[in-house]
């Protein structure tokens, strides 16, 4: 905008809502969000039992468990992927009309909101009860994975944005925490997408690699649980990975897998500080896109760690952190649903072999470091058995 | 129900039916448009939230008496 039509635009508005575009302008968009969003996930005050979420669970009751595990869930279905994936569908097979565009672009408001709000999700005294070394090791796995997948992206020459959405992914085990980086790193939907659906075919590797792998290691049951949690992936992938060695692993797996969920803000907002520390020492440089035009730390960013940090403090009550989850389920199945509607595939797929090559280099760094270092501590005694 | 839900859950529920007739109005009727006759608006309105109420009835009928 120019200086003269700022000015204009200055005396004519009337409130700060005024940047928002009138309802008439935004209602198709938003209605095909809410739409894809209650045909996704059974979400809190509708009645619909015609949901993707509920085919899947279906069609994992046909298919049975596998190592314990719904298979859905080991393709990492959830609120995040469900109304992706119909967006996707939807908006490839039948297009986008131009009346919705103005209603989607509403996903730049709902991502920071929802990550806002998801800030009661994980407290870190949950993990407390692990004790002080698998604490340490969750926490150093999250960061060295995050270090080596940025390292690998650069050397590999790969789009800084797509490595840190990769690194987001792979060091926090939750490949949609991509989902929750791309207003941060200013990623292209395809980037995100991709990089995520990287992640979650290298979680599938190393979940059928691990058991046979174990083993010829020989870390006792209980550690290769740790070492699960810390290696694959998605909770289901590293369950999986876990009772496929033993069901006394698998068990173990599940107790484990708290230190590595309530520590995953720390990863993404670790990827994003790098990122933008490297691009302000960068400036000028075009191979350099990760961060876009964000000139400070972001005010919701800032927000969204306050609102953690009273959380640790446990300030929030069970029942209100609950009821904020249900919102944030709402939020990002709408802005999951917008955004796999303005997504063609062939976005996707740019770039993805070297996106995969990244993805399983880090991963494959990562499982080798992370089990020669439990494997030290368990013969050091630092990991009693 | 009990507390604030309930006020929100029937607020929720008039929203949803409301939602869902704005849909079906501008989506399948197409009936948004300033070129459509005054008499299609009115027609497609009535039946869009005929539609949609009888729809809404349905699912939360089988939600909440579990039939």
């Amino acid at each position: 905008m120019n200086t003269i039509s700022t000015a204009t635009y200055d005396m004519n508005r009337s409130s700060i809502f005024s940047t928002l575009y009138s309802l008439k302008a935004a209602l198709p968009g938003l209605l095909a969000m809410f739409f894809i969003a209650i045909f996704s996930n059974n979400l809190v005050g509708v009645p619909n039992p015609f949901t993707l979420q509920n085919l899947f669970a279906w069609l994992d009751g046909v298919i049975g468990p596998l190592n314990h595990q719904s298979f859905f869930q080991i393709m990492n279905a959830n609120f995040v992927w469900n109304p992706l994936l119909m967006g996707l569908i939807i908006g490839n097979l039948f297009g986008v009309p131009n009346a919705w565009k103005r209603g989607l672009s509403y996903i730049h408001l709902m991502m920071p909101l929802g990550i806002i709000m998801l800030a009661p999700h994980f407290m870190i005294g949950h993990a407390s009860k692990l004790g002080f070394m698998p604490i340490l090791i969750c926490v150093a796995a999250m960061f060295i994975t995050a270090t080596v997948t940025l390292y690998t992206g650069r050397l590999l020459k790969l789009d800084d944005r797509q490595t840190s959405i990769i690194a987001g992914g792979l060091s926090t085990g939750d490949p949609h925490a991509g989902v929750i980086l791309m207003p941060l790193i200013k990623a292209k939907g395809g980037q995100v997408v991709g990089a995520s659906a990287c992640v979650i075919l290298f979680g599938i590797i190393a979940m059928l690699i691990l058991p046979l792998v174990g083993p010829l290691v020989g870390i006792p049951d209980k550690y290769f649980g740790l070492a699960a949690v810390t290696t694959v992936g998605n909770g289901a992938q590293s369950l999986f990975a876990a009772f496929g060695q033993s069901y006394e692993a698998g068990r173990y797996a599940t107790w484990f897998d708290v230190g590595r969920h309530v520590i995953m803000p720390a990863g993404f907002i670790y990827v994003f500080v790098v990122m933008f520390i490297r691009k302000l020492k960068n400036k000028g440089n075009t191979n350099v896109h990760a961060t876009g035009d964000i000139k400070t730390f972001p005010i919701w960013l800032m927000v969204f760690i306050f609102f953690w940090a009273l959380a640790c403090l446990h300030l929030f009550r069970q029942p209100a952190a609950h009821a904020i989850f249900n919102m944030v389920q709402w939020d990002f199945s709408m802005a999951a649903a917008a955004l796999g509607l303005s997504l063609p595939l062939r976005e996707i797929a740019h770039d993805g072999i070297k996106c995969f090559a990244v993805t399983c280099i880090a991963g494959c760094i990562r499982m080798v470091l992370l089990l020669a270092a439990i494997l030290l501590c368990v013969k050091t005694g630092l990991l009693p058995a | 129900m009990h507390g604030i839900y309930y006020y929100l859950e029937p607020l929720f529920m008039v929203f949803l039916m409301l939602v869902t007739t704005a849909a079906l109005y501008m989506g399948i009727f197409k009936a948004d448009h300033t070129s459509t006759s005054f008499s299609k608006k009115i027609f497609s309105g009535i039946a869009s939230g005929v539609f949609s109420m009888v729809a809404w009835s349905f699912l939360y009928s089988h939600h909440c008496l579990g039939w």
